[in-house]
Formats: C-alpha cells, structure tokens, sequence
C-alpha cells in the first residue's frame, strides 16, 4: 500500500510539472508569434511615455511595422519598437508590467528576450530585454523565431527560466 | 471437559496471496509509468513549421528568393540556410508556377531521411512579373 501511496504521489508530481512546462512553453510561443507577427495594439504602443505604458493603455506588444498578412512588411521588425522594448523593461515596475502585457505573468519564471542582427558571416548581439538567466537558473524553455531588422535578417530568442 | 477459545487475531499469508500482492503492485506501477510517459509534450513539428514559415518569409522579404530565381541559383539562399540551427536540416527548393524545379539547397551535412517527420512549406512569391513559388522542408538531424 505504502508503494501503491508513493508511485501516485511521484506520477502525480511528475504530470503536474509537465503540464506546468507546457502551459509556460505554450504561453512563451504565443508571446513570440505576437511580437514578430504583429504591430501590437494599439500600433503606436511604442511612442507612449514610460508613465503610459499600463495594462489599461496597451493591450498587446507586437514589433512587426505592419499587421499580419497587411501589406508586405510581416516579419520586418521595427528597430525603434525594439529599443522601446529594451526601455521599458528596464525597472522592476516596467518589467512586471511588460511581462503581464505578453502573458508571461507566471510568478515563477522571469523572460529574456534576445535579439540577434546578421553580419554578414555570423548572428551579432543586437538587443534584448527583461532579465538574463544566469548559469545555475533552471526550467529554462528556449524559442527561437526568424524575421528581419533594418531588413537584414535576425533570430530572435525568447527564454523563460525559473527564479 | 473443558473449551478454550483461541482469542488471538490473526492472518495468514499464503504464497498465491504474496503473489497476486506483488502482481497489483508490478501492474499499478507500469499503469503509472505510462501514464507519466504520455504527458512528456513536444513541440517538435510545430517548431519546424515556425522555423519554415520565418526562413521563406524573411528571405523572401531579403529578395533572397527573387534573386536565386533570377540566377536559377541557390547561392544567395546559402548563407541563410547554413545559420539555422546545427539540430534542424533544411532542404530549400524553388519552382516555377508549373512546378519546374529552377534551383535546390540542402544543408551541409544533412541527407532527406526516408522515415520519421518532414515538415514542409511553400511560399508564393513574383520576380519580374513572374510567378514562382520556394519549398522548404524541414526535419531533425
């Protein structure tokens, strides 16, 4: 009996971090579409003051200079919404509400948005946003999108990693 | 005559008791198993579908394709290809509307697997007023 009580205690635990994973890895993918896919909304969402930049004023952060399937920029990525981005993550309150914006809100995992611009031979350091993981963080969800900066091409990293 | 009356409780274990015990312990535990096994999620092909989707798009968007089509030549697709990831192999093709191959890439170090998942894309796109359309498929290594 005692075994029967642990196996489903352990199976119990081992599909519970599963699903918990999944739910961040799925909400991590959603925010990346949205960033790359889409202008945000409202579009102008990056000229809005620090002071302005709430929940209430902007309901989706997307760096795309044009709606999806609107036009023939989709992909192209905005390098002023980009350092916007970097700006508005950079303070405790920003950041909190950057990460609630992109439906990142789970307490447990903090972002890190990398964004890296073609050189010509190689991906260079370009930008990034919210707060690195250091090498002892753990639950690390990694995705990787592709899109173009300043119309050179880029790969864009967004990482969830636990506290 | 006198009666004594065993007071004392007890229970008996026989051998086909033991191993029907051990048999219910042996099923539960592979049932579990299983069923832990089954909630491991993947995003394999999903994340080959995202990677084929940005890769058109953004040489697309890079004149890229227009270019190879121009030169019947992969060569301004190379450098592209090669960068994505080492664990993703990528085959880039591109047609004409009459689906006449014009040009192919596959990635250094990569063969077309003849099982397993192949994730594949097509995007449409125009060079000079003509209409051509770029495949990339997409596998793990």
């Amino acid at each position: 009996m005692t075994t029967i009580i642990w196996l489903w205690e352990y199976t119990h635990e081992r599909i519970f971090s599963s699903e918990k994973t999944a739910q961040i890895d799925i909400s991590a993918r959603i925010a990346i579409s949205s960033l790359i896919e889409t202008q945000g909304n409202p579009k102008n969402w990056s000229l809005f003051p620090a002071n302005e930049f709430t929940e209430a004023n902007v309901h989706s952060i997307g760096l795309g200079k044009t709606q999806y399937l609107d036009g023939n920029n989709q992909w192209s990525l905005d390098s002023q919404k980009i350092s916007r981005l970097a700006s508005y993550t950079d303070t405790n309150s920003s950041y909190s509400t950057t990460k609630k914006i992109l439906g990142l809100s789970n307490p447990d995992y903090e972002f890190y948005l990398a964004f890296n611009k073609w050189n010509g031979s190689s991906f260079a350091y370009y930008s990034s946003s919210g707060i690195s993981a250091s090498a002892n963080s753990t639950g690390i969800i990694s995705i990787e999108r592709y899109a173009l900066i300043d119309g050179e091409k880029a790969i864009i990293t967004l990482m969830m990693w636990k506290k | 005559m006198s009666k004594t009356k065993l007071r004392k409780k007890s229970f008996i274990l026989t051998l086909d008791a033991i191993l029907a015990a051990l048999a219910l312990t042996l099923l539960i535990t592979i049932v579990m198993f299983n069923i832990s096994s089954e909630h491991t999620y993947s995003f394999g092909n999903y994340d080959l579908d995202a990677i084929g989707k940005d890769t058109l798009a953004v040489l697309e968007k890079d004149n890229s394709l227009k270019k190879s089509a121009d030169t019947l030549s992969a060569l301004p697709m190379q450098a592209y290809i090669e960068s994505l990831p080492s664990r993703i192999c990528t085959e880039i093709s591109v047609y004409t509307k009459d689906s006449v191959k014009i040009t192919s890439y596959l990635k250094t170090g990569c063969t077309i697997p003849n099982t397993g998942d192949i994730i594949s894309t097509r995007r449409v796109f125009i060079s000079s007023g003509i209409a051509y359309y770029a495949e990339l498929k997409a596998w793990y290594k």
